[in-house]
């Protein structure tokens, strides 16, 4: 539910799903009172149809093109609603929605583009070892190729302004593209902050999460992506 | 010339011949670029002595060694054009899901009513309404 410090300007949230029918809705009604654009990522289960029910606005790809794809959708169809700032939230009930004021009065004000969560500066609850050494070897990755000083650099509760969502253009279809978000911040001089968020680990979470091995698929897709643009 | 060379020659000249036939009609580079393929191909069957000679010259050695390197790294960079173009085709395919997503996207029982209207068909990017 919105907390107290309510923002105002249009505010329009997106999320990506991907066979998320067991748990969009209750994602969906943590999320009451804001407006939201669930983009259904050729799930073959009842996504859509649960999301049609709690959701402002619903798209469906037809086939299923991965994660970073969908926000783009999401992100092109906030814009052509006259969104100010569009958030990016995972499907999943990973993130904590008493995050939102806080993460979105920085856009809001103007005092900067893009609002990242950090889960390092804030909470987790029940993350394993292994994803914590995953995701400390993508921040020395992410520092290494963007060269942004940031703690937590594959957090999918991020704020843009309509301005950023204009310039930043997500090609990588699937996992890179939260790196590639990075990357455009930093070549188009987007001016970002971190904020503290919680993140809530699960077993179905966990299960949809990536893995060690991503992280070698992840970095090929980044080359890649800068080799034929 | 032994079995291997009766055998190999007329199919490669023939592919020679449609390589000719096709940049005539066309004048694409690629196909000059299958032209030299299939000829380097029948002068090195005909002519294995070629390859053991240019193969001494770059100090490689063998004639099959140099022919094994070559194959390798056709068939590498080979790979990573077609590589390409699969990530190509990919975003493009992103791009058609995209469009049809807009033209079905759907009005949500969700709690907040919002007044704007569908946004119909857009190009990337978004855009003002």
């Amino acid at each position: 539910m919105r907390e107290t410090g309510k923002p105002t300007g249009d505010v329009w949230i997106v999320i990506a799903a991907y066979q998320e029918a067991s748990r969009i809705s209750e994602t969906l009604r943590s999320l009451a009172g804001y407006k939201t654009i669930v983009v259904d990522d050729g799930s073959r289960d009842q996504t859509f149809q649960v999301a049609c029910r709690d959701a402002t606005w619903v798209l469906r790809h037809p086939i299923n093109c991965g994660q970073g794809a969908a926000l783009q959708t999401g992100i092109d169809f906030a814009l052509s609603l006259g969104a100010e700032a569009i958030v990016t939230f995972d499907a999943d009930g990973q993130h904590d929605p008493a995050d939102l004021p806080a993460m979105l009065q920085p856009v809001l004000d103007a005092s900067c583009d893009v609002v990242l969560g950090s889960r390092f500066q804030g909470t987790t609850i029940d993350m394993p070892l292994a994803r914590r050494c995953l995701l400390r070897l993508a921040i020395v990755f992410t520092r290494l190729t963007s060269r942004l000083r940031i703690s937590d650099t594959h957090n999918g509760f991020r704020v843009l302004s309509r301005n950023a969502a204009k310039t930043i253009r997500i090609r990588q279809p699937r996992m890179a593209h939260a790196s590639e978000i990075l990357d455009q911040i930093a070549a188009n001089g987007l001016s970002y902050r971190e904020c503290p968020v919680k993140i809530r680990y699960t077993i179905e979470t966990l299960a949809k999460g990536q893995r060690a091995s991503d992280a070698v698929r992840i970095s090929g897709q980044l080359l890649a992506g800068r080799i034929w643009k | 010339m032994n079995l291997f060379q009766w055998l190999t020659t007329p199919v490669l000249s023939g592919l020679v011949a449609l390589e000719l036939r096709a940049y005539i009609k066309n004048r694409q580079a690629v196909h000059l670029f299958r032209l030299t393929i299939w000829m380097v191909g029948i002068g090195l069957i005909l002519l294995p002595g070629v390859a053991s000679i240019i193969a001494d010259l770059l100090g490689i050695g063998r004639g099959t060694d140099l022919v094994l390197y070559a194959f390798m790294l056709f068939t590498t960079g080979g790979l990573f054009y077609l590589y390409g173009r699969n990530l190509l085709l990919q975003r493009d395919v992103v791009e058609l899901a995209r469009r049809d997503a807009f033209r079905g996207a759907t009005r949500g029982e969700g709690t907040t009513r919002q007044q704007e209207e569908p946004p119909g068909d857009r190009t990337a990017n978004g855009g003002d309404p």
